[in-house]
């Protein structure tokens, strides 16, 4: 592509804002980073360039002229093609049915060509990935690398002119990664732009040749290899923000001694078959435990299968020194286990009933009450739970899908403290919520924590774990990779660790 | 690997034969020929054949219709109720002069209805598919009923006799019929449009993503499956040579028992219209055995219930297998 602009691009879902500003320019066949931490807007950048999102406002220039994209038909038209992260695969189609999908070739107008698909798909496929996937696989069948590949492969098969991908490398081992790399450099020089997209800054510093840098919706800055050196150092501070230094220790918990405290969650060697890998971890009474890192690392199977949502592949865990094996949600929550999910309206409350039906239902399938329900107790009950979590309206008649975010997680909180959790798990509890409610909860957590419960929390934001934890283990691709004692949270060691600033490779 | 599998062609059709999800109803067809060759006296005649095929041909190319719709994502319980307003609009309007033009507005009524009616409701509009469907399948017999009341009508002899006829000595009509409708299937499901209804029934987002328009593609499922109810129409119209509109109401279930018999997934995108077509004849031979065995009549019913459901329970067993991995996603 000779020449390609985005000009302050604007997305809204619903009232959130994905995308602010956001601009990118190049001339030329170039290979171009666009970085940025969770949540900056970069898939939606992606996704707007290729015809998946309508954007609110902003221009997109081809060759100079405005162009208006509003399909991904129309985005291959341009010869704009995204390999997308979010597998755009169908699973019962063949490996080569899917690569030319959308595109099929008929002859005699009617009649599908399948020998021309099929070589077609071959000759790609061999040129990305030579003699590992045979065509008639059903994707299904496929691994995650695999089925990137093929998603790969498939945006190939439309000869693209611009060629977005959208963290390839995620679901990729390094041997991929290396074949893929190739394959990019051949296509550079082919006449064919890429736009690069990837959380790894050595695969960034290697390849691109200028980085775009996106932070909360809004590009923040450039780096061009042709003028500046390849150095990951230049990047992370516009990833991380000018303030990066500032510091939280007025709001931060005091630091606590752990040391003596009982363990009361131990996981060695846990696998879940699919994302955990290795996973070993140990937990105090009191403690809380922060599981850090970039978006969809595993944490989240963690804490799920911790919960007895997700089984156990390999490995044992242990609650109070006890070896256990959940086979059911029940059989975690029996154990004083209690989860608070990352999605709440699908996962956390039954939105169309009331505060007090979501405050004492996890009474009955835990056998708190007998067959008949006093109401007049559960009522005066649900009281307490109302002014302890200070929930606004104190209605307990009200349903919950009409609170606001942050009171419908003060309910979720307030169902698990009438039981006085042994572990309380934590899935991005602050997630959409405003923040005084964000302080509520975590003012109530560290009053738990204080009272002997030990927290484990996930968090997509990083001043979470500073302002609340006695300790951070990060996670990436499945495995614990680093850990932070109270006095090194900090924002700058959470981010370096998280983008593995330092790494060359695996 | 690619070379492997050429290399040992043999081993890996036999053991990719037993991964196909119509292979547990072919197995169950094999067993159900076998039982009731052995209790129906002249199975192998011609005329018994004949006579088999002439009450399998219409179930099997509901079948292919049910299929092809349910493959999309989509599911049609109206089509009972469409084959019943054929039936009674045509033997209720037909004459020996004017046979010819009344089913061909009989086809045009069952095209709107069960392909334009229903796709352009659960595709375009995205209503759910069961209960609009099941709507309208009571104005479909509504309109039926109004028209014909009472069983009646006129059917020339002609279309009997030849439903029952034979051509070239030995090959049953009915069965000629079938084979035109499966040769239609075929020449259909090597057309672009039938590989982006498994795509939309398997991925939605996924078919939209690759530039696949989902709801035209869920109308065309509607439509195309439309053509075979008119034949299924044509051939119940033959066969009972009067108009009725209780007629039609068996093959509503029995397609959607013969689809899920067949192996294909309920939820869109995963079978073979080959295994539906298994399904159907399985249901037919079912009917037969049921017939055969003397079972009183009172009984048949439910023997027919818990032999379908014990095969539904063969198909079942791979996928309890399968699905021990996870308890919830995250």
């Amino acid at each position: 592509m000779e020449f390609f602009e985005g000009r302050n691009l604007q997305k809204r879902f619903e009232g959130v804002i994905a995308l602010h500003d956001a601009s990118m320019r190049f001339e030329g066949a170039k290979i171009c980073g666009l970085v940025g931490a969770n949540g900056s807007g970069k898939t939606t950048f992606a996704r707007i360039c290729c015809g998946l999102v309508k954007k609110d406002s902003g221009t997109i220039l081809i060759n100079g002229e405005e162009v208006s994209i509003s399909s991904p038909f129309e985005a291959n038209e341009y010869g704009i093609v995204l390999a997308h992260q979010n597998l755009s695969l169908i699973p019962d189609l063949t490996v080569w049915e899917n690569i030319k999908l959308g595109h099929e070739k008929a002859k005699n107008r009617f009649f599908l060509d399948n020998e021309a698909a099929r070589r077609d798909a071959e000759a790609i496929l061999n040129d990305l990935v030579p003699g590992e996937i045979a065509l008639e696989t059903v994707v299904a069948e496929l691994g995650p690398a695999h089925k990137q590949m093929v998603e790969i492969a498939k945006a190939l098969s439309q000869k693209p002119k611009l060629l977005i991908l959208d963290e390839p490398t995620a679901a990729l081992e390094y041997y991929h990664v290396e074949q893929l790399f190739k394959r990019i450099l051949q296509l550079k020089t082919q006449d064919v732009s890429i736009i690069f997209i990837s959380h790894r800054l050595w695969e960034i510093t290697r390849l691109c040749d200028i980085v775009f840098v996106f932070r909360n919706g809004i590009s923040v800055g450039t780096v061009d290899f042709g003028k500046e050196e390849r150095d990951a150092s230049l990047i992370v501070p516009m990833i991380t923000g000018e303030e990066k230094h500032r510091t939280f220790d007025s709001v931060r918990k005091p630091k606590k001694p752990l040391e003596g405290a009982d363990v009361s969650l131990e996981l060695s060697n846990v696998s879940d078959g699919i994302k955990m890998k290795d996973i070993s971890l140990r937990a105090r009474r009191g403690e809380v435990l922060g599981i850090g890192g970039l978006n969809g690392q595993g944490q989240e199977e963690l804490i799920m299968a911790v919960a007895g949502a997700v089984h156990i592949a390999s490995g044992s865990m242990s609650v109070d020194a006890e070896t256990v094996k959940f086979k059911h949600p029940k059989d975690a929550m029996k154990r004083g286990i209690y989860l608070v999910p990352g999605d709440r309206i699908v996962h956390g409350l039954f939105p169309t009933h009331t505060v007090l039906k979501n405050l004492i239902f996890p009474r009955l399938p835990l056998r708190k009450e007998g067959f008949r329900l006093n109401f007049k107790r559960l009522n005066s009950l649900s009281d307490d739970i109302i002014g302890r979590v200070d929930l606004v309206p104190p209605d307990r008649s009200m349903s919950v899908i009409k609170l606001s975010g942050g009171n419908q997680q003060k309910v979720v909180f307030g169902r698990w403290l009438q039981f006085m959790p042994t572990i309380l798990l934590l899935n991005d509890p602050a997630k959409g919520i405003d923040i005084q409610a964000k302080n509520a909860l975590f003012a109530l957590t560290h009053e738990l924590a204080g009272q002997g419960t030990t927290v484990i929390l996930y968090s997509s934001s990083n001043e979470e774990f500073i302002t609340n934890c006695d300790r951070v283990l990060i996670m990436f691709e499945g495995r614990i990779v680093d850990e932070f004692g109270y006095d090194d949270i900090t924002e700058d060691n959470l981010v370096k660790s998280s983008l593995r600033v330092g790494e060359t490779g695996v | 690997m690619y070379d492997k599998r050429n290399n040992f062609r043999f081993g890996a059709s036999l053991a990719s034969l037993t991964k196909w999800p119509s292979f547990p109803a072919l197995l169950i067809l094999i067993l159900l020929v076998i039982v009731n060759a052995s209790i129906q006296p002249n199975f192998f005649t011609m005329r018994s054949f004949r006579s088999n095929f002439m009450t399998f041909t219409p179930l099997v190319l509901v079948a292919i219709a049910q299929g092809i719709i349910i493959l999309s994502g989509s599911l049609d319980l109206s089509l009972g109720s469409a084959i019943s307003l054929f039936n009674c609009f045509t033997a209720y309007y037909m004459t020996d002069e004017n046979a010819v033009f009344i089913i061909l507005l009989g086809f045009v009524l069952t095209v709107i209805a069960t392909g334009f009616v229903n796709g352009i409701c659960t595709g375009r509009l995205r209503m759910p598919a069961l209960i609009t469907t099941f709507a309208t399948s009571a104005i479909y017999l509504g309109i039926a009923m109004i028209i014909l009341p009472v069983a009646g009508g006129y059917v020339p002899r002609s279309f009997y006799n030849f439903y029952k006829g034979t051509a070239l000595g030995a090959l049953p009509n009915s069965l000629s019929i079938l084979f035109a409708g499966i040769l239609i299937w075929w020449v259909f499901s090597r057309t672009r449009a039938y590989r982006y209804i498994y795509a939309v029934g398997s991925n939605e987002e996924g078919a939209f993503a690759s530039g696949i328009s989902t709801w035209k593609i869920r109308l065309t499922a509607h439509i195309f499956a439309s053509l075979f109810i008119f034949i299924a129409g044509m051939c119940v119209l033959m066969m009972t040579a009067t108009g009725e509109y209780r007629t039609g109401q068996s093959y509503t279930l029995n397609s959607v028992a013969a689809v899920v018999i067949g192996g294909i997934a309920l939820t869109g995108g995963r079978g073979s219209i080959v295994g539906a077509m298994f399904g159907a004849l399985i249901l037919g031979i079912l009917n037969n055995i049921i017939f055969f065995s003397g079972t009183s009549s009172y009984l048949q019913i439910f023997f027919k219930g818990a032999i379908i459901v014990l095969a539904l329970c063969i198909g079942a067993v791979p996928i309890l297998l399968r699905s021990k991995k996870r308890i919830i996603g995250v």
